[in-house]
């Protein structure tokens, strides 16, 4: 694969990173909740939740609400658009240290 | 993108281990269930000091010893799971990371569902007085437990797994419940530990 301005392909998506962080983390487990993302990336919740948003509505992720006794628990897991999005963006990413070296 | 691509690429890298692998796990807590395990057989065999091991199938055991056998083994999984999580925990809190998070919570339970079978099988065993059944099966749901853990944690508990259900297999044709039952969660604990203890300390 040869780029000749890799940067410019690269997903707007991913710049932040901290969807870079989400999207790294329901890559390795089927489905995660709220404040265990929280936790592991050590964001704020309103934060989190902004970054969600826009991973939702690109299409990247799904959420899956339900109740465990009263307390609602959101769940992530990554969609088949997603995975493809975020492997993408890892070869760009790798085909660009490959030009640097 | 302001950080350079490597620099990305090992951040993702470290999320991704971070968020799959329970990474605390503390080698001295193997160390203490193995004391733990050699202490239990030694107080075991002190009880049945006055049997002619190994039993032969159906062979009449009074319900007394049985209850001091069950007491004994149910001390000695307490001490050694509460004395493992203690030297686990102190890791964690020493690192810094949240106590209970999704990797701790995955390694237990994915370690104390096979561990609840076996003791639900043993209880079988006891009940059908199946006595030369036992140290093999707990030998066996604990190597079995420990291989299911390890795809949450520390990839190498894998291979003390696999010890221990060949001990278990050996034990089941061999005999030597007492010997073997030392061994396979005493010295083998003990020596486990000290490995990853020098390898992740």
């Amino acid at each position: 694969m040869v780029l000749k301005n890799p940067i410019e392909k690269l997903n707007k998506i991913f710049e932040s990173r901290i969807r870079l962080g989400v999207m790294s983390v329901l890559m390795v487990n089927e489905e995660v909740n709220f404040n265990d993302l929280k936790q592991l990336l050590e964001v704020t919740d309103g934060n989190l939740a902004t970054h969600l948003n826009v991973l939702e509505e690109s299409g990247y992720i799904k959420v899956h609400k339900s109740f465990i006794g009263r307390k609602t628990n959101t769940a992530y897991a990554v969609t088949r658009p997603g995975e493809k999005a975020f492997k993408d963006h890892l070869k760009i990413l790798e085909s660009m240290i490959r030009n640097i070296s | 993108m302001e950080k350079i691509p490597q620099e990305t690429l090992s951040d993702i890298h470290r999320i991704m281990e971070r968020s799959s692998r329970f990474r605390s796990l503390n080698g001295f807590s193997f160390v203490a269930a193995g004391i733990c395990g050699l202490l239990g057989a030694w107080w075991t065999s002190r009880s049945i000091a006055h049997r002619k091991l190994p039993l032969s199938a159906g062979e009449t055991v009074s319900p007394n010893e049985i209850r001091v056998l069950v007491w004994i083994a149910g001390f000695t999984l307490s001490a050694a799971v509460i004395s493992g999580l203690l030297f686990t925990l102190i890791k964690v809190k020493k690192r810094n990371l949240p106590l209970l998070d999704m990797t701790f919570r995955r390694v237990s339970a994915s370690f104390a569902i096979p561990m609840l079978a076996g003791g639900i099988f043993i209880a079988g065993v006891l009940f059908y007085h199946q006595y030369q059944f036992i140290a093999s099966a707990c030998l066996l749901f604990y190597g079995i437990a420990l291989i299911n853990a390890s795809h949450y944690t520390v990839k190498e508990i894998y291979f003390l797994g696999i010890a221990e259900i060949i001990t278990a297999i050996i034990c089941l044709f061999a005999g030597y419940e007492i010997l073997l039952l030392a061994l396979g969660f005493g010295i083998m604990n003990m020596l486990f530990g000290l490995i990853i203890w020098n390898k992740y300390k």
